[in-house]
């Protein structure tokens, strides 16, 4: 397709003589062609030299007083707003310091918070080993006592505390042959430095039984070996710890 | 074009208001013409006046030297504006006879200068086209000639605009 015709649309467009829908589709092609573009540049620079020919008209003065009141206006605004678009960035500059500041503030306190939490973990999952570690004693330790007591050779004896006491606070199963076990229940906590121990009696001579050592209840039970002859009596005393071959402390219980 | 012109546009974009005083000094009383002989009434071209030197002002950072002198950028504006006023008005046929009572039409000064360089009949297209806003088929119903007629008389005077212009600065 020729061009002349897009020749005669682009002066006729620089005129303003367009119908609106010739014009519409005119401005479409005229953003692509650079051929119009020049020819409307053109008309328009030569109908501008046309009115530079035109006697020029002074135009009233209050018009020009507005527009530069105007401008002013505009200016004052500007000026303002740059105050205020400092103000702000001051502003959003102090929020996201102390955000930053109240952010590693929390995050500390959380961290403290995990640490003794992870802490607490570790002491919770040590209670829990030592108590299953008790448990699996008393589950190997339960039959064995049930065997012992099925023997008729084997006896119960009861412990109690010296003086008026009358509680039973143990008991000793114990067999000759076999060995057997000490019982002991709601013991209060040796005091720091000394601990239970237990003793096998015979013609008045005490022999070490082995320690006595409570769960946080305050129960135990110590499995005592066969001594190869007739036991007299049991006992429990508070020793120093580090048990000795014979007793020096208080006795706590007795099967006397 | 008018280099001149030009730097003024370029202060007034980085808000330059002096330069702006000036830039109104020098081409307000060439637009004011234009509008008044378009308009025929010193109020309304007073009001299109404002308008389109307020957007020049604000629109200073959009022009481009390259595309169009100083006086280009507001002539097309100032006609755009004038003939968009013009035909929102009741008869457009009769610009000023609706709007103003009481306010008797400018005189129109007579053109001179380039015109003199175009034929009468492009010529008058021309006149009416360019300053009574008349599309080209309100012009072929007024003058009684075809479209193309219209299309063709306005193509030559243009053109011989074009040439004139060419002429004059040599």
């Amino acid at each position: 397709m020729s061009h002349e015709p897009f020749d005669a649309q682009a002066a006729v467009h620089a005129i303003g003589a367009l119908d609106p829908a010739e014009r519409a589709a005119f401005t479409a092609h005229l953003r692509r062609c650079a051929r119009c573009q020049a020819t409307v540049r053109e008309g328009h620079e030569a109908l501008a030299a046309l009115l530079a020919g035109l006697p020029p008209a002074p135009p009233p003065p209050e018009v020009a007083e507005r527009l530069l009141r105007r401008v002013e206006v505009v200016a004052e605004r500007r000026r303002l707003n740059r105050a205020w678009l400092v103000g702000t960035a001051i502003a959003l500059a102090a929020m996201v310091v102390g955000g930053l500041v109240i952010g590693g503030w929390v995050a500390a306190r959380y961290e403290a918070r995990l640490t003794r939490a992870a802490r607490e973990l570790t002491e919770v999952r040590e209670r829990l080993r030592r108590a299953e570690g008790a448990l699996a004693e008393r589950t190997t330790v339960a039959p064995a006592l049930v065997a012992l007591l099925r023997d008729p050779a084997t006896e119960v004896l009861v412990l109690r505390a010296p003086g008026l006491d009358p509680q039973p606070r143990g008991r000793v199963v114990w067999n000759e042959r076999a060995g057997g076990y000490l019982v002991v229940v709601g013991l209060a906590p040796p005091p720091p430095g000394r601990a239970y121990a237990a003793w096998t009696i015979r013609t008045g001579v005490a022999r070490p039984a082995g320690p006595v050592t409570l769960d946080p209840q305050g129960d135990a039970v110590v499995r005592i070996e066969p001594t190869g002859a007739p036991v007299d009596a049991f006992a429990v005393t508070l020793e120093p710890e580090g048990e000795g071959p014979a007793p020096t402390g208080p006795v706590v219980l007795s099967s006397r | 074009m008018s280099p001149a012109g030009a730097e003024l546009i370029r202060a007034m974009a980085a808000g330059d208001r002096e330069a702006f005083r000036r830039f109104y000094d020098r081409y307000a009383p060439m637009v004011f013409a234009l509008l008044l002989r378009i308009l025929r009434r010193r109020e309304a071209a007073a009001a299109v006046l404002e308008d389109v030197f307020w957007e020049s002002w604000r629109e200073a950072r959009a022009y481009d030297p390259a595309a169009a002198s100083p006086e280009a950028w507001l002539v097309a504006r100032a006609r755009d504006r004038a003939v968009a006023r013009l035909r929102a008005s009741d008869d457009p046929a009769a610009p000023g006879a609706a709007a103003e009572p009481g306010a008797a039409p400018e005189p129109l000064p007579v053109l001179g200068g380039l015109l003199e360089w175009v034929p009468p009949a492009p010529r008058h297209a021309l006149r009416l086209a360019y300053f009574g806003g008349q599309t080209e088929t309100e012009l072929a119903e007024l003058l009684g000639v075809a479209r193309e007629v219209v299309r063709a008389r306005l193509v030559q005077a243009l053109e011989s605009l074009r040439r004139a212009r060419a002429e004059a600065a040599r």
